[in-house]
């Protein structure tokens, strides 16, 4: 069993700050409480939500539904409630994308690595993948799923977004203070501070953790989906790690970063994606979406 | 990636609320919020603090043959943190042209003077008296401060400052919006105190006073300025102070009810009690003979020193399929002068891609003021209060119009708006004489353009 560091707590006026590290993010909680053993309970409940889900659809892990599914070799497997929900969720973005989102572009990993270099995939490479990739060859029939052998499904674009919801959610449970969940920047809050104010949010979009412009958050949430540190660039092509699962190449013309506000933050997040998807109509897509957004070229 | 043009937000909306197990939240329909609803989008950043908001339109408005205006707008809107707003708006209204001052027509030449006394003007037998000496300029100015109160309260304060040639307007006003019930439904709260001053050009004129009249056999006679030079009593005692004053304090009580998503109910009530001069110094009414109907003189009309308004207000608006919004309002108002008044509303705002189109259709029907009367019968005892103003008559009103705008693209936020309005006053009854023959209440038929452009500095 793996014990996980308590998230740290450190306090400012009546703010709380609990810090910790999950999907491969530095990950906090603000806590708008005169009272630490609160905020640290809420630190601890969000954290563990985290951690939940985490294992439950990582990639990474054999126990989790991505590995069981896959472990079923091509046989219908019948999946959790949670799951089917997100596999729904997957499907509808696929359906409002065209295409360009897909759940089952995670095999593109294996020839894209978006590290600063300049080892661009071949088209031989990515098109040896194509066979692999394509929600259209998986059968989902909202209980069980059939997944052709080789192919994966990698919750990755979404999972994150869906955790802070569902932590967010948890702490409400517990708490009555406004909270405010930050998984590496995709954010959501229960609600103005004490006092009605806003939350200030630094919008990083060069990754550098210097936050350029500040936004105000009173309520809702927050995502932003970018390629910050997450590019290859090669003869002066910059290419977006943001790849169309049709063609398994990086987008043209892609926004180095794209933050946009909704109720929730899978919501946020799924817009944030679909703009940088558009490629260079990214603020025509929110614009027509009406959506507040900010895009960093 | 080559996504379609219609809206997938609502679809994506949905989905979020499937896979985070939310019950479908009462969160307003992006679409009701973009069109220009009460209550606020649930969850949305709010602008950003130091950006400021600029909003301008320009209206473009002509009776047929009457009065014309042009209306410059633009309002500032600069953001605050902690959700406090500043804004400030400018107005200008260039009026120009003629408006009916009450008198009947006549198969005579007739000439009237203006409170003045100074300038004057014809008319063609059977033709609706018009003062096109009318030309005005209103300069419109106010101001407001927005912020929460408290958790779930918001208050505005304004000032505004209106000044026209020979009028003058001071006025404050509050605000207060209380959210509950998770912020579905919202109470306000909305109180006005607004002084105003009309200084017309050669002072009040005497209620019921006759009005100095000339009569001619020529255009040129009658137009040379024959009260002045006459400088006849009559003109001198029908004039009185060089102004006047009214106050008019107005309350509004309103709730906004979301619904469900796709439909909010807005209901007011509003209270508007004036008190002072609310004659119109330009205004007379003819007084007629019985029996041929030929004028025979004009006297300034007079209306009470109070009135008391009553109004509610009901609205509703819902959001249909990914785009599109009804807006249906319905207005109910009564006052003390015994007028009614009935308004219809509709607008449907059809969404298209980053486009839409949105017709507008509105329906009026008044009645008409205790004290309307279209012309005195010589001889008969004057009423304590007449007015001939056609807008206190029986009337109905008709606009239609349609609106077509852009969200986004490269012109940003833009709209424009084109209305036909047709307001038809009955004709007063028991018209003696060659009256009978003439139309006193002609219909008048009005167009509208307007054009909007917001953008952020």
């Amino acid at each position: 069993m793996v014990t996980r560091p308590a998230p740290q707590l450190r306090r400012s006026g009546c703010l709380s700050v609990a810090r910790f590290e999950a999907m491969a993010s530095p990950c906090e909680v603000l806590v708008d409480t005169p009272d630490a053993d609160e905020a640290r309970r809420v630190g601890r409940v969000v954290a563990d939500e985290v951690a939940r889900i985490e294992r439950k659809f990582s990639r990474y892990r054999d126990d989790s539904v991505v590995a069981a599914i896959q472990a079923a070799r091509g046989a219908a497997f019948e999946v959790d409630a949670e799951t089917a929900r997100l596999l729904d969720y997957g499907q509808e973005l696929y359906a409002l994308s065209a295409g360009a989102f897909d759940l089952t572009c995670g095999v593109l990993r294996r020839v894209w690595t978006f590290d600063g270099s300049d080892r661009v995939a071949s088209e031989q490479e990515v098109d040896a993948l194509k066979p692999l990739m394509g929600w259209s060859k998986v059968s989902w029939d909202g209980r069980r799923i059939r997944l052709p052998l080789g192919m994966q499904i990698d919750f990755g674009g979404i999972g994150k977004e869906y955790a802070a919801d569902r932590a967010l959610m948890r702490a409400r449970r517990h708490s009555n203070s406004p909270i405010l969940v930050n998984l590496g920047g995709d954010l959501c809050c229960s609600g103005p501070r004490r006092g009605g104010a806003a939350w200030q949010i630094g919008v990083d979009t060069e990754g550098q953790g210097e936050a350029g412009s500040m936004l105000l958050l009173q309520s809702g949430a927050l995502a932003t989906s970018g390629d910050a540190n997450r590019y290859l660039l090669r003869d002066g092509v910059r290419y977006s790690h943001v790849l169309d699962a049709r063609t398994g190449w990086p987008v043209e013309h892609a926004a180095h970063a794209v933050t946009v506000a909704a109720p929730s933050c899978i919501e946020a997040g799924s817009l944030a994606t679909l703009a940088l998807l558009n490629g260079a109509a990214a603020e025509r897509f929110l614009a027509l979406e009406r959506v507040p957004h900010w895009v960093a070229r | 990636m080559q996504l379609k043009q219609r809206r997938i937000g609502a679809r994506l909306r949905r989905a979020s609320e499937r896979v985070l197990e939310q019950r479908r939240s009462l969160d307003v329909d992006p679409a009701l919020a973009i069109a220009g609803v009460m209550a606020a989008p649930a969850a949305m950043a709010a602008a950003q603090p130091g950006e400021w908001e600029l909003n301008s339109a320009i209206l473009f408005y002509s009776e047929a043959d009457r009065v014309s205006a042009i209306e410059p707008v633009f309002q500032a809107s600069r953001y605050f943190n902690n959700d406090r707003i500043f804004s400030a708006k400018l107005v200008v209204d260039a009026l120009t042209g003629a408006s009916a001052n009450g008198a009947v027509p006549s198969q005579d030449f007739q000439t009237f003077t203006r409170p003045s006394g100074r300038g004057s003007f014809t008319v063609a037998p059977g033709e609706v008296p018009l003062d096109d000496t009318f030309r005005d300029t209103r300069l419109a100015l106010s101001s407001s401060w927005a912020q929460p109160l408290a958790q779930n309260l918001r208050g505005s304060f304004g000032l505004n400052i209106s000044k026209e040639y020979d009028y003058l307007s001071l006025g404050a006003s509050s605000v207060l919006d209380w959210d509950f019930n998770k912020k579905n439904t919202t109470l306000t709260l909305g109180l006005g105190y607004a002084q105003d001053q009309v200084s017309p050009e050669g002072d009040i004129p005497t209620a019921l006073a006759p009005q100095s009249y000339a009569r001619g056999n020529s255009a040129d006679e009658a137009e040379s300025n024959y009260a002045l030079q006459d400088g006849s009593d009559d003109a001198e005692r029908a004039m009185r102070d060089s102004s006047e004053s009214k106050s008019v304090i107005d309350l509004l009580l309103g709730v906004t009810q979301v619904i469900d998503r796709r439909s909010l109910l807005q209901v007011n009530y509003s209270l508007s009690l004036s008190d002072g001069y609310l004659t119109d110094p330009f205004k007379v009414v003819s007084v007629v003979d019985g029996s041929s109907g030929t004028p025979l003189s004009q006297i300034y009309e007079n209306r009470p020193d109070s009135r008391a308004k009553h109004s509610v207000f009901v609205r509703g608006k819902r959001a249909i399929g990914d785009d599109d919004v009804l807006d249906l309002s319905y207005r109910y108002l009564f006052d003390d002068w015994g007028m009614t008044s009935h308004t219809v509303d509709m607008r449907y705002r059809w969404g298209l891609g980053e486009w839409f189109l949105q017709p507008h259709l509105r329906y009026y029907m008044q009645s008409a003021t205790d004290f309307y009367q279209g012309f005195l019968i010589d001889g008969q005892p004057l009423p304590a209060e007449v007015s001939a103003d056609y807008r206190l008559a029986d009337m109905q009103a008709l606009t239609a119009g349609i609106e077509v705008g852009r969200t986004a693209g490269p012109w940003g936020n833009w709209r424009v708006a084109l209305e036909y309005y047709r307001q038809t006053p009955d004709e007063p009854g028991g018209k003696p004489g060659a009256l009978a023959g003439l139309e006193l209440t002609p219909a008048v038929d009005a167009v509208m353009v307007r054009f909007n452009y917001d953008f952020k500095l």
